[in-house]
């Protein structure tokens, strides 16, 4: 009974945190988002066309035709208008402004190319703004028809959002229901089973603790001096060589660090976590999922101490703090079931094949350098790697945390559903693995 | 309680892959299929074993080297799943397959009785209650707070049985450990496995020491290169098993 209270209070959090990200209001704090990369969509109710004659979206141009776009407050990359214009420019001039009340000046503009594919129009911007101003100078009789605007839409490259919006919603809405009906008919065994053995869990990685932290002789302070020293290599290396453009350096690269090396921390220490249990395999029953997911908890808790670094960087940093940082742990669990599920698959395919252990070393290495940690996330977006950014569980859960710990802001539903679906993958994933071979662990370790 | 078997074998094989064909890394799977030379020789440890445990018996294998008792007994524990067959078992198992399962040698008795009970699927606070019995029962007094691999071999089977009998278990699996202790403490697990056995536990017990298992237990099966030999009245299959021996 207190079970049934437990998960419908979960699920009542999780709905409302969803519904919670839609309506909350993201668009303020602009001078923060200098990567916001978020995509935001403007309805032509929001906008302003000084210039123009018509209605409901089909208008022509009279003499100096604009279209204000106002309360942006991010950097733009891109602008795509939904609809077709017939007019013979093939460059607009962009003006901006960077901060609420300034009028629109010709020092704060931009001439800009445009181009379109059938019923859309795209407008490369690269622009930081409070809001913009498109002109399209000395052309009358042009004719605009249009339904909204969009900025920082990727669909030139890759239209994760429409697919996200198509396939993913049900995946979440049948795998809730699975839940559900797995939890009424026989997934309360399994339940108290996990219960049963989470004193196992706690004193394995209290043992682990113990291990990883008698051997140095700072103790617990290395664990968080360990990224502090990081942060400062990077921070003087990358921000002097290369010149990133990104503000506070050094914690955005701790930021995202700090959940990847997490990640990597679970899925290779549950890699080998069945095997090095063999001896205790050998001689008692004990469910076996307990060692990969031990091993999570182990990597959780670390994580737990290098946050006392990240927090020491902002201050030193002077990176303003926001409400939204309390929503740090939102991410960690994203990032907690799917690397937990990562773990599982990984933890059974060494105990067949030894050999992945080193396999998995490079792949790590490889997935480190494809993720945007020491390096800005629109340089992915810039070399057309946009794709591979969007398909990386690990863009999704540094961005996140980025998202609410530096930037005050809150990622938007399809942020959450991707990294929700990752991780639910992953997880299911995991488990059909695991469970399908773990009878024949024994023969093999 | 309308079935009062506790721990139910019906038609059990367990086969192992020989070791000299194991495949190890992906590197060689992979060579090995390409080579086409991916079949495996299996090796049978246990051969079509059926036999039923009541509720309360005490149950004695018995059998040479290798004939299979040890993997028998890990089927039941849950160790071991059968490669065909079914295992039943109505009940909370304590097994002692192994001296120092579960315990962590650089750990003191006392952190490997909390180690040992969490392995078996205990929080602290009921081993915390069942402490002063465990202590008692092992005399380790003075070395509870000794690492254990300071241990004689006899001291550590003494806090292994100490722990394994103490948490109450419906269903107490021994694997030949009792050998270890000196006979004084053997003579004090037997006469526990005595009381646990009027308590209504059910004990299952592999031993080489025949004379023990005449002792303890109330019928007997006898395996010989995975197969049950015989099934029956402590006397008679020990009887058997020595004129085997004799001949
Ligand atoms: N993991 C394994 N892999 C391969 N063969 C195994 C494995 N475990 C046991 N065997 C084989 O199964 C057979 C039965 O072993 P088992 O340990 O059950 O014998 P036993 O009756 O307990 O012998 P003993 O009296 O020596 O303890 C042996 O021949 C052994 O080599
Ligand atoms: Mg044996």
């Amino acid at each position: 009974m207190k079970k049934k209270i437990f998960v419908t209070v979960i699920l009542l959090f999780f709905i409302a945190s969803l519904a919670f990200s839609i309506y909350y209001p993201s668009r303020d704090n602009f001078s923060n988002i200098k990567n916001g990369l978020e995509n935001k969509k403007y309805s032509i109710d929001e906008l302003e066309f000084p210039g123009w004659y018509g209605e409901d979206g089909d208008y022509a141009s009279m003499e100096d035709a604009q279209i204000i776009i106002k309360d942006v407050g991010t950097y733009v990359s891109s602008i795509k208008l939904s609809g077709n214009y017939t007019g013979k420019n093939t460059h607009m001039q962009i003006f901006y402004t960077t901060e609420q009340g300034e009028p629109f000046t010709p020092e704060k503009s931009k001439i800009v190319s445009w181009y379109s594919t059938g019923s859309r129009i795209y407008i490369d911007a690269d622009i930081e703004a409070y809001s913009l101003r498109i002109d399209l100078t000395e052309q009358r009789d042009d004719e605009l028809s249009i339904s909204n605007i969009e900025l920082n839409d990727r669909t030139a490259v890759f239209s994760i959002n429409s697919i996200a919006k198509w396939c993913v919603l049900p995946t979440i809405l049948v795998g809730i229901i699975l839940f559900v009906a797995l939890y009424f008919r026989g997934i309360k065994p399994y339940l108290d089973k996990f219960k049963q053995y989470m004193p196992l869990v706690t004193n394995l990685v209290s043992r682990d603790l113990k291990v990883k932290y008698r051997r140095s002789v700072l103790g617990f302070l290395w664990s968080i001096l360990n990224p502090l020293l990081m942060a400062l290599v990077i921070h003087t290396v990358f921000s002097r060589l290369f010149r990133f453009d990104i503000q506070y350096f050094a914690t955005y690269y701790l930021v995202g660090s700090l959940i990847f090396n997490f990640v990597v921390e679970c899925t290779s220490n549950a890699l080998g976590s069945v095997i090095s249990a063999a001896a205790l395999i050998k001689k008692v029953y004990i469910p076996k999922y307990i060692f990969p997911f031990q091993k999570c908890v182990f990597a959780l808790v670390n994580m737990l101490f290098g946050c006392v670094a990240v927090i020491v960087v902002m201050l030193i940093q002077g990176v303003p703090f926001h409400a939204t940082m309390l929503l740090f742990f939102v991410p960690m669990c994203y990032a907690f079931v799917f690397a937990y599920g990562f773990g599982l698959i990984l933890a059974a395919a060494t105990v067949f094949f030894r050999d992945i252990q080193h396999l998995y070393s490079v792949f790590t290495a490889v997935w480190m350098y494809l993720t945007p940690i020491i390096y800005p996330e629109e340089m992915l977006l810039s070399n057309g790697l946009g794709i591979i950014m969007k398909l990386n569980p690990m863009y999704y859960y540094t961005h996140y945390l980025r998202s609410v710990v530096m930037y005050g802001t809150l990622p938007s539903l399809e942020e959450n559903i991707m990294c929700i679906v990752f991780a639910l993958v992953m997880l299911i994933a995991g488990n059909i693995v695991f469970k399908k071979t773990q009878d024949k662990f024994i023969l093999h370790i | 309680m309308e079935n009062d078997n506790i721990i139910e074998l019906r038609n059990v094989f367990m086969k192992f892959r020989m070791a000299s064909q194991r495949v190890e890394t992906l590197k060689e799977f992979v060579i090995r299929t390409l080579k086409r030379q991916l079949s495996f020789e299996d090796f049978v440890a246990v051969n079509d074993v059926s036999f039923d445990v009541k509720r309360g018996e005490v149950v004695g294998l018995i059998g040479l080297n290798g004939s299979g008792k040890s993997t028998t007994l890990k089927i039941i524990s849950g160790i071991l799943k059968p490669s065909s067959g079914s295992v039943v078992i109505r009940g909370k198992i304590s097994p002692l397959i192994e001296l120092g399962a579960g315990f962590d040698f650089d750990l003191t008795a006392r952190e490997n009785v909390f180690l040992n009970g969490a392995v078996l699927g205990y929080s602290k606070k009921e081993m915390l209650e069942k402490m002063d019995e465990i202590i008692e029962f092992s005399e380790l007094h003075d070395f509870m707070d000794t690492p254990i691999k300071n241990f004689s071999s006899g001291m550590v089977a003494r806090l292994a049985f100490a722990i394994a009998t103490q948490i109450d278990p419906e269903i107490l699996i021994v694997d030949e450990i009792l050998g270890v202790g000196d006979f004084l403490f053997q003579q004090k697990c037997e006469q526990r496995i005595n009381k646990m056995m009027s308590g209504g536990t059910t004990v299952v017990i592999v031993s080489h020491s025949i004379e023990q298992i005449e002792r303890l237990c109330d019928r007997v099966v006898w395996l010989d290169h995975g197969k049950v030999v015989m099934i029956g009245d402590t006397h008679e299959v020990c009887a058997q098993y020595r004129n085997m021996e004799n001949r």
